[in-house]
């Protein structure tokens, strides 16, 4: 592959005016084409990712279908929608959907918000402005499996320093993780710690590379510094803050690690339950598999309602 | 701030009202949310360094006095978690490097090389997709696929276990280490991509005319100028990769397993040993980002590159 | 992607199957092969020839019927003990099987995680993957049940051994089903204990053996709240199983076995268990450590051998931790009483390991049943795990006092009660709609009515 030295100019040129019907020098020049000389490089990534990615969902979506569970193997005869009839009536489902909703819309609304702010106040000249940011980017760096582990050192209730920051306000102990009432809450809390230096990576950038002139004209018209920002750069980021919230939507649905590994156990509190958690609960403890495959159809068809329309924006600013 | 140097975001700051006053407030600013980023870390790390007396007599995140200072807890740490380091660490390195050149090779074949432009186009949708799905959509018939019909445990089993450090459970890295090739592909395609599209055209063009295949297109231009991506996309990756918990957890499944990967281990560390203090935790969790971070102090840069254009 | 579960399932299971049925030519072959290639790969060459003829079920490791031969396969078994004790003990069963069949390679490892919990998760992945362990730790009884066809009859190896003769009673009922023997019993927790330490309890002034009944304990535990500034009681209630253990033992403890045993059998009092709730919420909350939601028990049971706390209830594997804590002497540093209300019964427990049927070494698997079994083990094992050995016939010197006492009322008292957060009482099914009706309205907020009738729901 790599001797042949084929030209494309070559390929191009001769492609106009042939005469119809010699198949064999077609195929030749076909063989040389770029679409065959550069099918080896896209299509192996794309074979393997196809059938891990589209293979699995098929896959999961017929086992979603069967009534698999247990120790035998599922029967793919016969199939039909029972688990999801099951699933959507099932109490504990709807919670944990609630649980889900609420987590993501917490979670992405105050992290955009405070990576927004972020963005602003590190792009007005500060000093150091890359070592700040490295410090305030850092908890992403980390796995959720350790940042669990710090914030439950954090919300300790004897010793945790949360409790110690607001006990300097004359408040609490509050017991964080153990009362259903907080857990949720201290839950989104750490994670918007965790990715609220991303947001505003991504808001920087965007602040980034709107032009000067932007500043120039609106402080001619003479409005103030809030009001520069709130009536012509923020409208501006619209394209950063889409991506920002669908990343963060996305790892909203996914916050299965952080739960797990901050209770240890598959079954996570019932306030913090959430799809994500459910869904390996009911496979991996519970053996469930047919209604676990339910679950995360459940879970995907979430997902791709953001992703889905993100996608097609995308497009249709010319972005991807 | 009148520096010869100065950035965009300087003369920003020049264009609008000058406050002086707000100066001040966004310096308190700026540093109490660095304070805040940084004090679960700080205090997990002076706290990795108390005696289990110390660890509830102290506040938590001033460092220990002398009679309260330990490095129990990091050798404990340390003895627990250096199987699991060396399985993550077996498992990142193939898998990043795996996953970061078809990612490249898939970025080329659909960027800088035109062919039908709606196919590229609908195989490019089709890779954006599998960024996002979450893998829950995918883990049932993954674990069904590995053990059930592949069979991972008797199919590598007998060729690692041979070799020193490696057991038959080994197998089930090896199949961790495949899945995570299969899913950072779409990743890794992304990050180069943005980066292709951006690359000069001139090069290729002029290299086509004289006559260079694709081939030696990608080798001898595209490879030499995206080096720098390469280091961006494996920082980023390699970071994921070593993160990851729920196919180390799904796959491997058990944290006492001898192919357990440091995340695993480290969920673990509550049950699975006795006498489990917050020191012991802080310097449990410390060793296993260990390397994420040495890495991230190192390359802050590229990795803040990486998620940048991630979007 | 091939979709179709059974048919390529049919491959990967005939090739482990194939050299578990010990048809001899293979076995031979297999066992012929030296050292690394012989086991799963080229096991599976061998024998796909043969597999027409292997069809259903395949042979029993232990019955007498083909004499298995000896493979290459390493004997595989698992087990939960990761913690300090459980690790110790599990020691001694690697360490005793090394030196009585040094040749044959074993892989006995551990699979962490709160009451079994893991362990139980990867053994049902593994038999629904039909690639089972060789051996597994699992608890007997109704637990047992899920497990269907899939366990090899033991009571060939239980005749050989005169099992019947030397194993208790109780032990040997809870081993059976479907009329085989298919657990080898290895040791038994009292779920019943009130652990406590000796020092807290004389600051505060408390004689432990006034505690007998709920009422003695409440004011006991006053007491020491009054008197010192320790935690009168130290509890863990990460895991909702504990929380449905606590219950267990104050139900019995104040409405009595029958009351409990009612409520099993589908005839239960709501009212009964309302009652018992509300004092479980009481137990819980009052005068306990405020982190308890986020310690794992062994966390919680630092606090006894860390002289924090007054008393604890655990099964009598947190007796383990104390043996391995140094100079934490029982009597001297540590004591024991029945839980409240519970002095006449011995709350009942059982650690057993059970075989698979498609396992890959039957002959080593066998041998490693005829371990368990061995009185020599059980007391090794049992002696470093806080549990007692299950043979009736052995010397109480050989035992640590603290067994000792319980094995004096496992042999001497009438009321053997189930227990119900280890599975001796209830289906797997059951127990985790249990755990989930403790999880989903007893772990705060506390719901006593709810928790009652979801609890109720379970049995009827």
């Amino acid at each position: 592959m790599a001797s042949s030295e084929d030209t494309v100019t070559g390929s191009r040129s001769i492609a106009a005016g042939e005469t119809r019907g010699d198949w064999r020098d077609r195929a030749r020049r076909f063989s040389k084409s770029d679409f065959v000389r550069s099918f080896p490089y896209w299509f192996i990534p794309f074979s393997i990712m196809g059938l891990g990615v589209y293979g699995g969902i098929g896959w999961n979506t017929l086992i979603s279908l069967t009534d698999y569970e247990g120790f035998q193997p599922p029967d793919f005869t016969d199939l039909d929608f029972s688990m999801y009839v099951q699933a959507l009536q099932d109490p504990s489902v709807i919670l944990v959907t609630k649980n889900t909703f609420v987590l993501m819309v917490a979670f992405t609304t105050i992290t955009m918000i405070l990576g927004l702010f972020l963005a602003i106040v590190l792009d007005r000249g500060i000093r150091y402005r890359e070592k700040i940011q490295t410090i305030y980017l850092l908890p992403m760096a980390l796995s959720f499996v350790v940042t669990a582990q710090f914030w439950l050192w954090m919300y300790n209730i004897n010793n945790g320093l949360v409790n110690a920051v607001i006990g300097l306000f004359g408040l609490g102990p509050y017991n964080w993780i153990g009362n259903p009432d907080l857990v949720l809450g201290a839950v989104v809390f750490a994670l918007i710690w965790q990715f609220s230096g991303y947001a505003m990576v991504v808001f920087l950038a965007g602040l980034q590379s709107l032009p000067d002139d932007q500043f120039e004209a609106a402080r001619i018209d003479g409005a103030s510094t809030f009001k520069t920002y709130w009536r012509v750069i923020i409208p501006q980021l619209k394209s950063s803050s889409v991506s920002a919230a669908v990343i963060l939507v996305i790892f909203a649905l996914k916050a299965f690690t952080f739960l797990y590994s901050m209770f240890g156990q598959y079954r996570v509190p019932r306030a913090t339950d959430i799809l994500a958690t459910l869904m390996v609960r009911e496979a991996f403890q519970l053996q469930n598999w047919a209604f676990s495959a339910a679950i995360a159809t459940i879970l995907l068809v979430m997902s791709l309602a953001v992703i889905a329309p993100y996608l097609y924006y995308q497009y249709k600013q010319g972005s991807l | 701030m009148s520096n010869a140097t100065n950035s965009r975001a300087e003369s920003i700051a020049r264009v609008l009202p000058a406050l002086d006053y707000s100066k001040i407030a966004i310096y308190l600013l700026v540093m109490t949310f660095a304070a805040f980023f940084i004090s679960p870390i700080w205090t997990g790390l002076v706290t990795a360094f108390k005696t289990t007396g110390a660890v509830t007599a102290t506040t938590p995140f001033l460092p220990p006095g002398p009679d309260g200072f330990t490095l129990q807890k990091w050798t404990t740490a340390i003895e627990y978690l250096s199987t699991g380091m060396t399985n993550s660490l077996l498992m990142s390195f193939p898998a990043t490097i795996a996953s970061v050149t078809l990612g490249s090779t898939a970025a080329y074949g659909l960027t800088l090389v035109d062919w039908h432009k709606r196919t590229q186009f609908a195989v490019l949708v089709l890779f954006m997709f599998g960024i996002f799905i979450p893998y829950q959509a995918v883990l049932v018939p993954l674990s069904d696929f590995w053990i059930n019909m592949v069979g991972v445990d008797g199919l590598v089993g007998p060729v690692l276990g041979g070799l020193p450090f490696f057991t038959e459970r080994h197998s089930r890295l090896f199949a961790v280490t495949v899945t995570h090739v299969v899913y950072g592909i779409p990743i890794c395609m992304l990050l180069f991509r943005g980066y292709y599209v951006a690359l000069s055209d001139e090069l290729i063009e002029a290299a086509k005319i004289d006559g260079a295949s694709i081939t030696s297109i990608y080798r001898r231009i595209v490879l030499p100028l995206s080096k720098p991506m390469f280091g961006v996309v494996f920082i980023y990756q390699f970071t994921m990769i070593w993160n990851e918990f729920l196919f180390s957890l799904t796959l491997i499944g058990s944290s006492a397993s001898p192919a357990a990967t440091v995340t695993l281990v480290l969920s673990g560390l509550g049950s699975d040993l006795t006498g489990v203090d917050f020191g012991l935790r802080m310097a449990g969790a410390f060793v296993a980002a260990l390397p994420t971070l040495i890495i991230y102090v190192l390359f802050a840069e590229q990795f803040a590159k990486g998620l940048a254009s991630d979007n | 992607m091939p979709e179709n579960g059974d048919s390529d399932g049919d491959s990967f299971v005939t090739r482990r199957k194939m050299i578990g049925t010990g048809v001899a030519g293979i076995g031979a072959m297999v066992a012929g092969c030296s050292g690394d290639g012989g086991d799963g790969g080229s096991g599976g060459d061998g024998g796909d020839g043969g597999s027409g003829g292997d069809g259903g079920d395949g042979g029993d490791g232990g019955d007498g019927g083909s004499t298995p031969t000896v493979t290459d396969n390493p004997m595989e078994a698992l087990h939960g003990w990761t913690g300090g004790d459980g690790a110790a003990a599990a020691e001694q069963i690697v360490s005793m099987w090394e030196e009585r069949h040094p040749d044959w390679e074993h892989q006995i490892e551990p699979i962490g995680g709160d009451a079994n919990e893991n362990l139980n998760a990867t053994v049902a992945r593994r038999l629904a993957n039909r690639n089972p362990p060789d051996a597994f730790a699992g608890w007997p009884g109704l637990n047992m049940t899920q497990y269907g066809g899939m366990l090899s009859d033991l009571s060939a190896t239980f005749e050989e051994n005169d099992w019947e003769d030397v194993m208790h009673p109780k032990a040997l009922e809870a081993c059976q089903m479907n009329d085989a023997y298919r657990a080898v019993p290895l040791g038994s927790h009292r779920l019943n204990n009130l652990f406590y330490n000796v020092s807290v309890l004389e600051e505060a002034g408390v004689n432990p053996d006034d505690v007998t009944d709920w009422d003695s304990f409440v004011e006991a535990r006053q007491t020491i709240a009054d008197e010192t500034d320790y935690t009168p009681v130290t509890t863990t209630t990460v895991a909702p199983w504990a929380v449905l253990q606590y219950f267990a033992q104050i139900m019995l403890g104040t409405e009595g076995q029958d009351a409990y045993e009612a409520w099993l059998n589908g005839e239960g009092d709501e009212q009964a268990l309302v009652n018992a709730l509300d004092k479980t919420q009481d137990f819980v909350e009052t005068g306990t450590n405020e982190d308890r939601s986020t310690l794992s028990f062994p966390e919680a049971n630092d606090m006894i051998i860390n002289g924090e706390a007054g008393f604890f209830t655990m099964g009598n594997w947190a007796a383990g931790m104390y043996r391995n804590a140094e100079g934490f002497e029982f009597e001297e540093d540590w004591g024991w009483i029945p839980f409240p209300g519970t002095g006449d019964m011995y709350v009942w427990h059982l650690d057993s390991f059970m075989f698979p049927q498609d396992g890959n070494a039957p002959v080593k698997s066998e041998a490693f049943a005829e371990l368990i079994g061995d009185a020599e083990l059980q007391i090794a094992f049992n002696n470093l795990k806080g549990s007692i050995p299950l043979r009736t016939d052995i010397d109480g010197g050989e035992l640590h006092p603290f067994l000792n006492l319980n094995v004096e009322d496992l042999n001497n008292l009438e009321q053997f009660p189930p227990t119900l957060a280890h599975g001796l009482a209830c289906t797997p099914e059951q127990l985790d709609a249990c755990k989930g009706a403790i999880a989903d309205n007893f772990m705060g907020p506390y719901n006593s009515q709810d928790a009652a009738s979801a609890l109720m729901a379970v049995f009827e």
